[in-house]
């Protein structure tokens, strides 16, 4: 029953962070329309749940956004899914503490990578890539904003999900961690 | 390190095999019935951002101050509804003038690619949409053009998306032609001018109908400023959209056959 609502609870706030990312996020104010949601949501699912299966899940959230993207299908797809088994190797081996600092670096390194696995895709798959010449700073800029909106979003979320868990006494958390010992 | 590796490329496989049975179309029964039930969260979506980003820029008046928190949400949904009705007259209006086929779609979401500037729309291949059609918002103002359909959701690329093109003429002495190309959501500029036409700001630019898909006449906007450089053969012109490309909410698709 307890796994039954834990996996609902998922599927709910999968649905809601592809919903919001398509459908909200980019009317947002900037720069609050560039916050990556899916990302967030995926590297809070790593840190609390301690699970591989985040890799699944985002298979299947990018799968869902393929659905309504201009880039060739598979480029969302791939990128995605591979930047959620990165960051799922990063944290069980390199950035293994459950902190705010640990999902700063995870949503810096998790993003970083999904941007350039991306624009390679495009380069190499799309239609046309049109180089921004004169607009390559600005670019920049829009990647390193998108970066910056999510990790600040991803302390505060971690942060806030930490405190709500840390009431509880039988929390996700604290059941994997006793488990491990 | 040698499981982690495995477990990479049995993903890989997984994600190649999807990639595979989209392009033969055995996922499209599965991506239809998603696609359906996302729609719906979209939507709610797409109005609750919209009312929280009218409700910002609507909060900057003295007079917000003194109201009640419910009556400026109010008064918040009731301009959202007063731009709806604007706009669906708009619509209707030109819908009456044109003898064009129109379809009315209502803005569902923004597309997620970075690199590019697209809506999503809650019409598709079933109301008879096509790929390159040509999308008008308020009284037949060309804001893109249909990039990719499905059954009931379709994608509209922006005429400020990088990858837009569309042919158009400045209405002045000459009857210039050019190329009117996006710049990453920032920009609209009508390049491939030749030097010696005279061009100059607030000339109107409309669509040429060279291209086939577009009618001709369909406006694009105005001109604000020309670049000039004595040395290139063309000039270029930086437009002023007839329609905010920010602000949709309701547009409307040509069915045009030429």
């Amino acid at each position: 029953m307890r796994r039954l609502l834990a996996f609902s609870g998922c599927v709910l706030a999968a649905f809601a962070a592809v919903a919001l990312q398509i459908g909200a996020v980019p009317v947002l104010p900037f720069p609050w329309s560039a916050a990556n949601l899916v990302l967030l949501f995926l590297i809070l699912l790593i840190m609390i749940t301690d699970s591989g299966a985040a890799v699944w899940w985002a298979f299947f959230m990018h799968f869902a956004l393929e659905l309504y993207a201009t880039t060739p299908f598979g480029v969302l797809l791939f990128s995605g899914t591979m930047t959620a088994a990165l960051l799922y190797v990063l944290y069980r081996t390199l950035v293994t503490n459950r902190t705010a600092l640990s999902a700063l670096a995870l949503a810096a390194c998790g993003l970083i990578f999904y941007r350039c696995v991306y624009i390679i895709l495009v380069a190499v798959f799309g239609e046309t890539l049109v180089w921004p010449g004169e607009r390559l700073g600005w670019l920049i800029s829009a990647y390193f904003i998108e970066l910056a909106i999510t990790a600040a979003l991803t302390i505060v979320s971690f942060a806030f999900l930490k405190l709500i868990l840390s009431r509880f006494s039988l929390t996700t958390v604290s059941a994997k961690h006793y488990e491990r010992r | 390190m040698r499981a982690q590796r495995t477990v990479l490329v049995r993903i890989a496989i997984v994600i190649l095999a999807v990639i595979g049975l989209h392009a033969v179309g055995w996922l499209r029964p599965v991506e239809s019935g998603l696609r359906s039930v996302l729609n719906l969260g979209l939507a709610g979506a797409y109005r609750a951002a919209s009312f929280v980003a009218g409700g910002r820029e609507t909060a900057t008046g003295p007079s917000n101050e003194e109201n009640g928190q419910n009556r400026e949400a109010e008064r918040v949904e009731l301009d959202l509804l007063r731009a709806e009705n604007v706009e669906l007259r708009a619509l209707l209006s030109f819908s009456s003038s044109t003898h064009y086929a129109l379809i009315g779609a209502d803005v569902i979401g923004r597309g997620v690619d970075p690199l590019g500037t697209t809506i999503i729309i809650n019409q598709g291949r079933r109301s008879g949409l096509r790929l390159n059609n040509p999308v008008v918002a308020g009284q037949g103002r060309l804001i893109g053009t249909v990039a990719r359909v499905e059954e009931t959701a379709a994608v509209v690329r922006l005429i400020n998306d990088s990858r837009s093109r569309v042919a158009a003429t400045v209405i002045s002495g000459h009857k210039s032609l050019g190329l009117v190309e996006g710049g990453y959501g920032l920009s609209v500029k009508m390049n491939y001018i030749p030097q010696n036409e005279v061009i100059k700001p607030g000339d109107t630019v409309v669509t040429s109908g060279l291209e086939g898909t577009i009618p001709r006449g369909l406006l694009i906007g105005t001109v604000e400023v020309v670049e000039k450089k004595p040395q290139e053969p063309f000039q270029e012109a930086v437009l002023k959209t007839a329609f905010d490309l920010h602000n949709l909410s309701v547009v409307s698709v040509l069915l045009y056959e030429p």
